[in-house]
């Protein structure tokens, strides 16, 4: 059975950029938009242009990096890479979002004679 | 600090209506060839893959509006457009702006004028040896002050009684036994009074 598409909630994006950036390296949006889809196994429904101002805002921010460098088609990509504070906001992020599913899985879990 | 970070590279990006529309393009045009390249790959004809690659990647147009509207700061920037448009019609209806401006000009005049007459008249000449060394004296008392009923009582909160209005015997007891203040004077407002001066009335 083919499972619902989800749409991403706001600050989710961000977190699983940086959070591809730190595993794979720097890559171009493309390459990030990819391994996004791979990673979520197409339950996300994102149209891959979305990726783009977040990135920017990312920058913005300081927590990624990004220059113009070859691709593998012999065209120029832009090429993203996390920084330090990027990486400091990535742990800072997944440790609130564990948290939180922490959270709601005790509620979803929860029974009556629980609360007796 | 990354709010701080953020509004300052938004900031600059206003300052210096710096766009970096180009680079989004090339990233875009990039990044839909990337795609196209792969779903040729996957088995698909050309233009299927293009096709599919542009659909993947979404509207173009509300792609690039996100992106404007995190690049710099469009509240401002809607803001300066606004004035750059009242600017343009006021322009070109010169013969209202005129009238506008004038009348505005006028009215700010006259209330100037008037307010500063009045202030002088009002609040700046009192004709005393140094007006800025005035007091105005104020009496309190609790619930229990017999007193009548005069002008300018009110009721001082907790039940007592103030006023800046005092008896004369009041005034003149004060005025002998004052040993603080250089001099005591009071004053009263009279209604309508008969003055004569060099026998006129």
């Amino acid at each position: 059975m083919k499972q619902k598409k989800r749409d991403v909630q706001q600050g989710t994006l961000a977190l699983m950029v940086l959070k591809t950036l730190q595993v794979l390296g720097p890559l171009h949006g493309y390459g990030i938009a990819r391994r996004i889809a791979q990673v979520s196994n197409e339950l996300l429904s994102i149209n891959q242009g979305t990726l783009y101002p977040v990135l920017l805002r990312l920058e913005q921010e300081k927590a990624v990096a990004s220059e113009w460098a070859p691709s593998e088609n012999n065209r120029r990509a832009r090429f993203y890479r996390i920084t330090r504070a990027g990486e400091k906001l990535l742990e800072a992020e997944t440790r609130d979002w564990e948290q939180t599913a922490k959270l709601i899985a005790r509620f979803v879990e929860l029974k009556a004679e629980d609360l007796a | 600090m990354r709010v701080l970070a953020r509004f300052f590279a938004r900031l600059r990006n206003f300052a210096t209506n710096r766009r970096n529309d180009d680079r989004l393009q090339e990233e875009i045009e990039q990044h839909i060839a990337l795609q196209t390249e792969d779903n040729i790959r996957a088995g698909m004809p050309l233009d299927e893959a293009s096709r599919r690659a542009r659909l993947e990647f979404g509207a173009l147009g509300s792609v690039r509006e996100d992106y404007r509207a995190e690049e710099s700061l469009p509240l401002i920037e809607s803001a300066v457009q606004d004035v750059r448009y009242a600017a343009r019609i006021l322009r070109r209806s010169w013969g209202f702006t005129a009238i506008a401006a004038t009348s505005l000009a006028l009215a700010i005049g006259a209330n100037t004028t008037i307010f500063s007459m009045m202030k002088h008249v009002l609040l700046e000449r009192l004709e005393v040896p140094h007006a800025d060394q005035l007091r105005l004296l104020h009496w309190h008392g609790d619930k229990k002050v017999a007193i009548n009923s005069i002008w300018g009582i009110v009721d001082s909160g907790s039940g007592g009684l103030g006023a800046t209005s005092f008896s004369y015997p009041a005034f003149e007891e004060l005025r002998r036994d004052n040993r603080v203040l250089d001099d005591l004077f009071a004053f009263k407002d009279l209604g309508t009074v008969n003055a004569t001066i060099e026998g006129n009335a």
